[in-house]
């Protein structure tokens, strides 16, 4: 097992190179010249602008550019925002728990909610309940997580003042507080979440019970509730798994909408800022957290995945 | 979609308006409902507005200035009306290229440590470093204390007037020395204004608390103020209607379903920014005075204010609105809305059929975006095609400036206190607008050095004025309307009355407002 994590951890190093080098190169047909930007705009004068575009390295080639970025990156250094001059690495260490705070409270209402409900639709195909989980996985699916969270703001915030519309309290500053203002958060993207587990786990258990094992187990006398539960979960799960995986991955990268709708202070709202002022190092070092963070995950994935299956051999 | 699920949400009759203007009566603390030390919940949209730090020199946005100008306080003032008076600098003159600073004595930075000369030098020569304030601190050649409370500055121009406008904003913050030195006044300010920098969350919130040795304690009717993120839109709204923050600054857009809901109240003021056509004045069309007049005779500005503003802007028929000091009557309505007369100028221009022309515009605003079509159909009366050319901010300068597309430029003209730096922007040699569209006029020019140049404010306001109506008789740019700032706020925990600010980029004034017990 050690090797294979080394292994995998080791094929990282080329795929991170390769999207931060595509990110970056991205970056530059962005429209926009943050030099001009920082000189204050139209109003800043040319002279002005040429200065500060020699001064930020800004009229170096795209690939001397990206080589620096590299350089400082090997000792670690993200560099700092082009726009308040703050370190990048700083920021991200604020900013990436939030995030992740979003996401896995949301993955944890995605399979609370889902798992049962696809559990449950699966158990008994065809039946009332299976529909009534079908057609609402259908609506959860469809509903768009930014008009669910305004919703909830709207019913949750506005008319009831159960919880707070817009903000952020840390986990160690107030564990009740962080909760309530993430709360409405984890809840409009953990339904398309819940929506989607659910649906694969129904279609994996419905596969799951037509195989001959479930059926012997079932002539020998078991009841229907054991045969799920002790047989068919252990494989229908699998599919699930890592679906759920590349769910969490999703988060980290979709969060942006919900965090301005909530005012939270996660990597999205940094990154949505970084990408209107096109300021490289931030982008560069979202970037990269969050395709780690996404190869972590796969990775992991694919240990619970061949936990849960042996016959999968880690290769 | 969000603002008809805030309006529905939101409730109340219609009729029910609750609105105070900021021209309503005082509102200044009374004894029994003042909480002295009541913490007021400013909604700001850190996301969009602030650069991220909180030092005046590493500042990139003048937005900025709404948090950090009751952490530094600035040298000098702007009051109600405009006008500059003293801040943390007592007095100040010009002569020739010396400009001498006299401070305020007694003052103390809020690590108890004074703000003497020697500190207001430390601090304007870290301001020439940043890339914003320095372009405006960058006549000053060097910097002598005199004694403990005065500086002289030694400027490379004579343009020296502008200093005392330019010290009114994060040029004119001083760091503390001692945050100098420990090279943290990006995250953990120092200054000498009215409330102290306590935390923050960089994007979510900024507190401060009021310092105890302000120079000036009845400017500081709070105990404090939290700035936390709210966008001025939907989702903003949405936060003060849910009681989390007391206070906000509104889009247009957003503005009726806080009017709309009895329970809060809300203010405007005509900025001195304006909704504004700007020709490229350098080739044709708009190299012709008469098809520019033709323009500006079709367009109906109090429409425009009608529909894209409801009303609450001011009809611009200059560059500076009636009231200011450098609003020229004799030239105040020499276009008015007259179809005819515009279609009399396009044939004497020798395009009796009209003309076609392409309009750019910001993607995405849509109080610009609604500007830009109401102007469309009204140039179409008399024959003027106008083709809408929509351009993300940022693509604003390779697509129309530097790349030289689009005859016309229709957006938002950010206005300022420093009437020579408005004009300047767009026919100075030097400007980078003026530059690219053709618009440098060595006329106005030599006006503007001239007023820069004069310590005489009646010699400023006699060159602005002449530029002014330069700029209207030959139909320059067609301005349209001065652009409300609108704040909404929540009666329950905000006393007196928040006054909208002169700009979306200063803090609304406080001075009187409270927080009730």
């Amino acid at each position: 097992v050690i090797g294979f994590v080394v292994r995998r951890l080791l094929t990282m190093i080329p795929m991170l190179l390769i999207v931060s080098f595509v990110v970056f190169a991205f970056t530059f047909l962005l429209p926009g010249d943050p030099a001009r930007d920082i000189a204050g705009g139209l109003s800043a004068s040319p002279v002005r602008v040429a200065q500060l575009r020699h001064q930020l390295g800004l009229d170096q080639p795209l690939v001397t550019q990206y080589l620096r970025w590299l350089g400082r990156l090997l000792t670690l250094n993200l560099g700092t925002s082009l726009f308040s001059g703050e370190s990048v690495s700083s920021q991200l260490a604020q900013r990436f728990p939030v995030t992740l705070s979003i996401a896995l409270g949301a993955l944890v209402v995605g399979l609370l909610l889902g798992f049962p409900a696809g559990l449950a639709a699966g158990g008994r195909p065809g039946s009332i309940l299976d529909r009534l989980i079908t057609v609402g996985s259908s609506v959860g699916i469809g509903m768009p997580d930014f008009w669910l969270g305004i919703v909830l703001i709207i019913v949750f915030a506005v008319k009831i003042h159960l919880l707070p519309a817009v903000g952020y309290e840390s986990l160690t500053a107030s564990p009740l507080e962080w909760a309530r203002h993430l709360l409405m958060a984890w809840i409009a993207l953990g339904v398309a979440i819940a929506a989607t587990i659910a649906r694969q786990l129904r279609g994996s258990v419905i596969d799951e019970l037509r195989q001959d094992y479930a059926r012997s187990a079932r002539s020998i006398g078991l009841e229907h509730r054991a045969v799920l539960i002790r047989h068919v979960l252990r494989n229908a799960v699998t599919p699930v798994v890592t679906l759920t995986g590349l769910q969490f991955a999703y988060l980290l990268g979709g969060t942006v909408i919900i965090e301005q709708i909530f005012g939270i202070p996660g990597l999205g709202s940094y990154f949505l800022q970084a990408i209107t002022s096109k300021d490289v190092p931030v982008i560069q070092g979202v970037t990269l957290v969050v395709a780690v963070t996404f190869l972590v995950m796969n990775l992991l994935v694919d240990i619970a995945y061949a936990w849960l299956n042996p016959e999968i051999r880690m290769t | 979609v969000v603002s008809a699920l805030l309006l529905a949400a939101c409730g109340g009759s219609p009729t029910a308006k609750s609105t105070a203007t900021t021209t309503a009566a005082s509102g200044v603390p009374t004894s029994s409902a003042d909480n002295p030390n009541g913490v007021l919940r400013y909604g700001v949209d850190m996301v969009s507005s602030f650069s991220g730090t909180l030092d005046p020199s590493a500042s990139t946005s003048i937005c900025d200035s709404i948090s950090l100008a009751l952490i530094y306080d600035t040298l000098v003032h702007v009051n109600g009306q405009g006008k500059l008076v003293p801040g943390l600098a007592e007095s100040w003159s010009l002569q020739g290229k010396t400009f001498i600073l006299h401070l305020r004595a007694n003052v103390v930075f809020q690590d108890g440590t004074p703000f003497n000369a020697q500190a207001v030098k430390e601090g304007l020569l870290h301001n020439q470093k940043g890339p914003q304030t320095g372009s405006d601190l960058n006549i000053i050649s060097s910097i002598d204390v005199v004694n403990p409370l005065t500086l002289r500055l030694n400027l490379s121009t004579t343009a020296g007037s502008v200093l005392p406008y330019d010290f009114t904003s994060r040029d004119g913050m001083i760091v503390a020395p001692s945050s100098l030195a420990k090279g943290d006044s990006g995250t953990d300010p120092v200054g000498a204004g009215p409330y102290r920098f306590v935390s923050e969350i960089p994007g979510s919130l900024i507190s401060l608390r009021r310092w105890s040795h302000y120079w000036d304690p009845p400017a500081q009717t709070l105990g404090g103020i939290d700035f936390i993120q709210a966008s001025s839109d939907a989702p903003g709204v949405s936060a003060l209607l849910a009681g989390d923050i007391d206070l906000l600054q509104v889009d247009p857009e957003a503005l009726p379903a806080v009017t709309d809901n009895p329970a809060f109240r809300t203010g405007s003021s005509a900025s001195s920014s304006y909704l504004q056509l700007q020709f490229r004045l350098g080739r044709p069309p708009f190299n012709n005075v008469k098809l520019r007049q033709a323009v500006l005779y079709a367009i109906n500005r109090s429409a425009i204010n009608r529909v894209v503003l409801g009303g609450k802007g001011i009809v611009a028929t200059e560059v500076f609105p009636p009231g200011s000091a450098y609003y020229v009557p004799a030239v105040g309505n020499l276009y008015p809305y007259d179809p005819s007369k515009a279609r009399q100028l396009l044939a004497e221009a020798g395009k009796p059929h009209g003309f076609s022309f392409q309009m750019v515009i910001p993607g995405g605003v849509t109080f610009l975006e609604q500007q830009a079509e109401i102007i469309q159909s009204e140039l179409a009366v008399v024959g003027i095609k106008a083709q809408i050319v929509e351009k993300v901010s940022s693509d604003i300068a390779s697509y129309y400036y530097d790349g030289g597309n689009g005859d016309a430029f229709a957006a938002e003209e950010l206005g300022g206190i420093n009437p020579t730096g408005v004009i300047s922007g767009e026919y100075d040699a030097g400007q980078y607008v003026a530059i690219k569209d053709g618009g440098v006029r060595p006329d106005i020019n030599a006006l503007m050095q001239q007023a820069q140049s004069s310590a005489n404010p009646d010699v400023e306001q006699q060159d602005v004025r002449q530029a002014v109506a330069i700029i209207a008789k030959e139909a320059l740019e067609g301005p349209i309307a001065f652009i409300p700032v609108s704040i909404a706020w929540n009666p329950a925990h905000v006393g007196g009355i928040p006054v909208a600010p002169a700009d979306g980029c200063s803090t609304i004034d406080l001075s009187k407002a409270y927080v009730k017990r």
